[in-house]
């Protein structure tokens, strides 16, 4: 079609207007994604939050499980430039020094502005792995002892709550992606399977589905996280939670699959590819699935998220990963007692990543689902 | 029609069965079952029992026997209208239920009613001022309401009630805890609910807000609004005979599965805020493997669920014409 | 722009457009669906709109209702519709005021080219056929039930007592179209615009379709304006024809004289590419040289200039043609907007 209209079409340039219309759908779908600003917005939050995962142990000043046992329940660090003494320095910050509240018997933490200590750039620091394989000492920031950095203050045994929430963010944020992996493959299988056959294949799946479907999501999660055995590693407990998680997620896509096949199978082309004698997997892969790949990636993007928020609710529970593994969730584990909250505000700041992650996904997936509907201008 | 409810009918009772099974499975896969966790508390306070005691209380407790012959002899009780035995409680199932789910029925059935109550007319009004300031407002909190997972949202507004000097957490001062119910009790529930429906509700209602502008905008643009609009029909009749009657179709269906994802979604809530509800006590019944107590809330669950999907689809037949029509050939 | 094309009595005239502009702001420019359209409609005539799809055949007939909505405005001309003692300009009129509202469905009525879509699938026909009643004629019930049963019957639907409770995804698309046509005609327009009322039909229906508005038309005494890509409608039922493209009115006269004797380079194409007159197919206009473009930023040439094979570069690539009277007789009423004619004079 769009063909004869290039070859019918006066030789002149071709104005922004003509190519408009000529774009291929993707590039049609960029260009709309492109003007939906909330989800640039989120794209930049989303790039921003996996890349200092992946960087994490050289973005923190710290190692992930690095005690500073004098140091339980710090508040965040203040940042100065301005010395007691009204004089202008680059950042730094003071010493602290603790004592116990007599009445509430809890530690006040005062700063001994006697000594500033600037917050350098490029420090050695406590040793890590860079990428899992290069081993290295460079910190980004850090500050000399004995003075310390923790921008978001502490937990309970002293660890830098800033730290722990950047390597927190490894598993958080891949758990989402395994997750849907793992349902958008079970989803597409089944779903296809049951649309593209039909009869009584079809019907054994929808009849499953619909069982599934009938099982509360939450009080399934929780009684197949008490299940996991307290003796399993890091490793085994989360593929167990993933499996979990996405366990429910791929029903909705197998049912949207399936649709999408009954409709499709009867179309021209796939009937004239079955005629020449094409096998149906090859029908499925190459006619198919490239026919609604735009409402995949939408979908795909949309549920990220929900994977996201069950392993912090099961982790908040206690149910999900647990110490020494660090996720946004097990940080929260603690924030489950709403007086604790009141007083160390700064431990639900890692709440605030989950919300923004969450936000992020939901206006890149919206942008994403307004761009790919071809009706929409 | 009447062939497609009975079917829908025996289907419902299938899937029932099958659900219990799976989910007495589930329960029973620990490591273990409620007597270790209790032969383990003991052994802490430093008694102990040899395995011919656990096995009398095993025993007692009907937790004898395979998985099978467990299943089989609950699931007759139950058919026999007796629940079991809690062992957490040491009292009967029903009791310990029909203790909680009073609550749970207030306030499921509240924040079904916020839920709705709030959508509807937000989505309407977001929908009809498409990109307006409000409009953006309005998409901006959905997007946050449904980015705060609601255990979160408990302890942010917990914190910001307690700040207030509001009380925080339970469905009733410490004074009505232990008091009869009259009128002062039940003004003092009043005063307590409005946190926990908001914080079970909150993401619902974003998400409905969602649909409702979503498929409204749908259908404005629509050839029979046109049509409508043609025959002279005044602005705010046409919207609502047309345009927000059939948007509203799909979401007046989906009351019957919006009850059970509320019941489950607020078990975390519930927990948070400690309201003595059904939500925390399946939670403590999982975590201790307090089997009876366990399975019978979840085949509560499980019904509420399967029913609210069956009272969604014949809502749905009944209010479009269409879909009523399709089901007749079927 | 010119106004004397008709001369019609003008007692006689019930519509009358005048440089009508109907644009689209949309984020790549300015969209002139509608830029310049002028024409009028008398009493019992049967005026046809013809042109490719996209040319602004709808927009110009929605303009006709103010039914037009964002991002499409109606930016300029005016829309006289002719009382006994007054004239009303709807463009002037709040487009979801009252007194649009008493003129459409009352004075104005229209039907679609959607049948599947154009009716609300959750209201039963008899209740959106009592609607206009109820709107413009009787806040009686059981005379507007009487009305809307007589009305059906008149759009030759068999047992409408029946058919009145029927919802319309329980009719067939002819059906349908025959139902819609009795909520146009249930108060009794003076003008009825038909956009496209059997392009969405199989051939025997549209046929019966034709006849029926035909029919219809004759017995209200009303006037019709046809919309269609098909030549062979307008040869069927209309008196007088106007070629539309790209927004302008590129040629006007009667049915007989532009058959026999078009003078636009884009109407002998129109005709060239007739499907054969036995045969009134559904086919679309298809094999006139490349594709009508997207009214956006157009160049001040001839709009039809790109594609026309009697193109003659430096005069219609640098200059719009006006409306210009064809053939040397004076008051014949063909007129043409081509500088081929305007060569001639
Ligand atoms: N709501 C709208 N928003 C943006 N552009 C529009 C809208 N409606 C129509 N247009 C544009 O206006 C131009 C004229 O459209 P119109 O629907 O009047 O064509 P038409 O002659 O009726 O074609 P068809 O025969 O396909 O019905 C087209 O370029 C179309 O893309
Ligand atoms: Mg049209």
């Amino acid at each position: 079609m769009s063909d004869t209209v290039e070859l019918n079409a006066p030789k002149t340039e071709l104005s922004a207007k003509e190519k408009y219309y000529l774009a291929t759908p993707m590039q049609l779908m960029w260009q709309k994604f492109k003007r939906h600003k909330l989800a640039i917005v989120g794209s930049v939050i989303l790039i921003f939050l996996y890349t200092t995962a992946i960087f994490a142990n050289f973005l923190t000043p710290y190692s992930k499980s690095e005690r500073f046992s004098k140091y339980a329940y710090t508040q965040p660090s203040a940042i100065h430039m301005i010395a007691e003494d009204g004089s202008l320095h680059r950042p730094f910050v003071y010493g602290v020094t603790s004592r116990r509240d007599p009445e509430t018997l809890l530690k006040i933490y005062t700063e001994d502005t006697s000594v500033i200590y600037p917050i350098r750039f490029f420090v050695r620091g406590s040793k890590y792995d860079f990428l899992g394989f290069i081993p290295s000492d460079l910190h980004l920031f850090g500050v000399d002892s004995p003075a310390q950095i923790f921008i978001f203050g502490t937990d309970s045994i002293g660890r830098d709550l800033f730290t722990r929430t950047f390597h927190g963010a490894q598993l958080s944020l891949t758990i989402g992606l395994i997750g849907v992996s793992l349902s958008f493959l079970i989803g597409i299988t089944l779903g296809g399977i049951s649309g593209y056959f039909g009869g009584i294949v079809d019907t054994l799946i929808q009849r499953f589905i619909e069982i599934l479907i009938a099982i509360p999501t939450i009080p399934l999660w929780i009684a197949l996280s008490t299940a996991l055995p307290r003796t399993w590693s890091v490793t085994q407990i989360y593929f167990s939670i993933v499996i979990i998680l996405s366990l429910v997620g791929w029903v909705g896509l197998a049912r949207v699959v399936r649709g999408k096949f009954l409709e499709l199978r009867e179309l021209d082309y796939v009937l004239a590819a079955r005629v020449s004698g094409v096998s149906e997997f090859t029908i499925i892969r190459k006619h198919l699935l490239p026919n609604f790949a735009s409402y995949l990636i939408v979908y795909v993007t949309l549920a990220i998220p929900g994977v996201i928020l069950g392993e912090t609710a099961l982790s908040f529970l206690g149910l999900g990963l647990r110490s020494p593994a660090v996720s946004w969730g097990v940080l929260l584990e603690k924030s489950q007692n709403i007086q604790s909250v009141a007083i160390y505000w700064w431990s639900i700041i890692p709440a605030i990543f989950v919300i923004l992650t969450v936000l992020a996904f939901n206006f890149v997936g919206d942008g994403l689902r307004d761009a790919a509907d071809p009706y929409k201008k | 029609m009447y062939t497609y409810i009975i079917h829908r009918i025996l289907f419902m009772i299938v899937t029932v069965i099958i659900l219990s099974i799976l989910t007495f499975m589930i329960i029973q896969l620990p490591a273990g079952d409620f007597v270790t966790h209790l032969a383990a508390q003991f052994a802490r306070s430093g008694q102990s029992f040899d395995q011919a005691q656990l096995d009398i209380i095993r025993e007692q407790f009907g937790l004898n026997g395979t998985l099978v012959e467990q299943y089989l002899a609950w699931a007759g009780n139950v058919l026999q209208g007796d629940l079991g035995w809690s062992f957490q409680f040491t009292r009967p199932v029903s009791e310990v239920i029909g203790e909680r789910i009073g609550l749970t029925v207030v306030i499921s059935l509240s924040t079904l009613l916020f839920t709705y109550l709030l959508a509807i007319p937000i989505g309407v009004y977001s929908a009809t001022h498409q990109y307006s300031i409000g409009d953006n407002i309005v998409m901006f909190i959905g997007f946050i309401g449904l980015a705060i997972p609601s255990f979160l949202l408990a302890l942010i507004l917990m914190f910001v009630f307690l700040n207030a000097g509001f009380s925080v957490g339970g469905l009733f001062s410490p004074e009505y805890l232990r008091a009869e119910w009259g009128p002062g009790k039940i003004w003092d529930l009043m005063k307590h609910l409005p946190l926990p429906i908001i914080i079970i509700g909150t993401a619902g209602t974003a998400g409905l807000i969602r649909v409702m502008r979503a498929s409204l905008l749908d259908e404005i643009g629509k050839q029979y609004v046109i049509t409508a609009r043609a025959k002279g029909v005044h602005e705010t009749k046409l919207l609502y005979k047309y345009p927000v009657r059939v948007a509203l179709n799909p979401i007046a269906s989906t009351i019957g599965w919006e009850l059970p994802a509320i019941v489950s979604g607020g078990i975390i809530v519930e927990l948070v805020l400690n309201l003595p509800t059904t939500g925390p006590m399946l939670f403590n019944a999982l975590m201790n493997q307090d089997l009876f107590l366990a399975s019978s809330s979840l085949l509560f669950l499980n019904m509420l669920t399967v029913i609210g999907t069956f009272l969604s689809d014949i809502l749905l037949v009944t209010i479009d014409p269409r879909i009523r029509f399709t089901e007749q050939e079927g | 722009m010119n106004s004397e094309i008709n001369t019609a009595d003008s007692q006689d005239i019930l519509l009358e457009v005048k440089g009508l502009k109907t644009h689209f702001l949309l984020s790549e420019g300015v969209l002139k669906a509608v830029d310049g359209v002028d024409f009028t409609i008398s009493k019992g005539e049967s005026l046809g709109l013809i042109g490719e799809s996209g040319s602004g055949k709808s927009v110009t007939a929605m303009s006709l209702l103010s039914l037009i909505s964002s991002p499409g405005e109606i930016v300029g001309g005016s829309i006289n519709l002719h009382y006994d003692d007054e004239k009303i300009d709807i463009t002037s009129l709040n487009p979801s005021g009252k007194d649009i509202r008493k003129i459409r469905g009352n004075d104005l009525a229209m039907i679609f080219q959607e049948p599947m879509t154009s009716l609300s699938p959750v209201h039963t026909i008899g209740a959106q056929l009592e609607e206009a009643i109820f709107l413009h004629r009787t806040k009686n019930k059981s005379e507007a039930r009487v009305i809307a049963i007589d009305m059906l019957r008149c759009a030759g639907i068999a047992n409408p007592e029946q058919r009145f409770n029927a919802y319309p995804h329980q009719l067939s698309g002819g059906m349908r179209q025959r139902a819609m046509i009795a909520i146009a005609l249930s108060c009794q327009p003076k003008i009825l615009i038909a956009d496209e009322p059997t392009t969405a039909l199989d051939v025997t229906i549209q046929a019966q379709i034709l006849d029926l508005i035909k029919d219809l038309q004759a017995q209200f005494n009303m006037a019709v304006l046809y919309i269609t890509h098909d030549l062979g409608v307008i040869a069927e039922v209309c008196d007088n024809v106007a070629v539309m493209y790209l927004g302008k009115i590129v040629e006007y006269g009667a049915v007989r004289e532009i058959f026999k004797n078009p003078k636009h380079p884009y109407t002998i194409s129109l005709l060239k590419s007739r499907p054969r007159m036995t045969k009134r197919g559904t086919e679309r206009l298809a094999s006139i040289e490349g594709s009508i473009p997207i009214p956006i930023d157009l160049p001040f040439q001839c709009r039809f200039a790109d594609r026309c094979s009697e193109v003659m570069l430096g005069r219609c690539d640098i200059a719009e043609p006006e409306m210009s009277q064809a053939g040397n007789k004076p008051g014949n009423n063909h007129w043409v907007r081509c500088f081929l004619n305007e060569k001639l004079d």
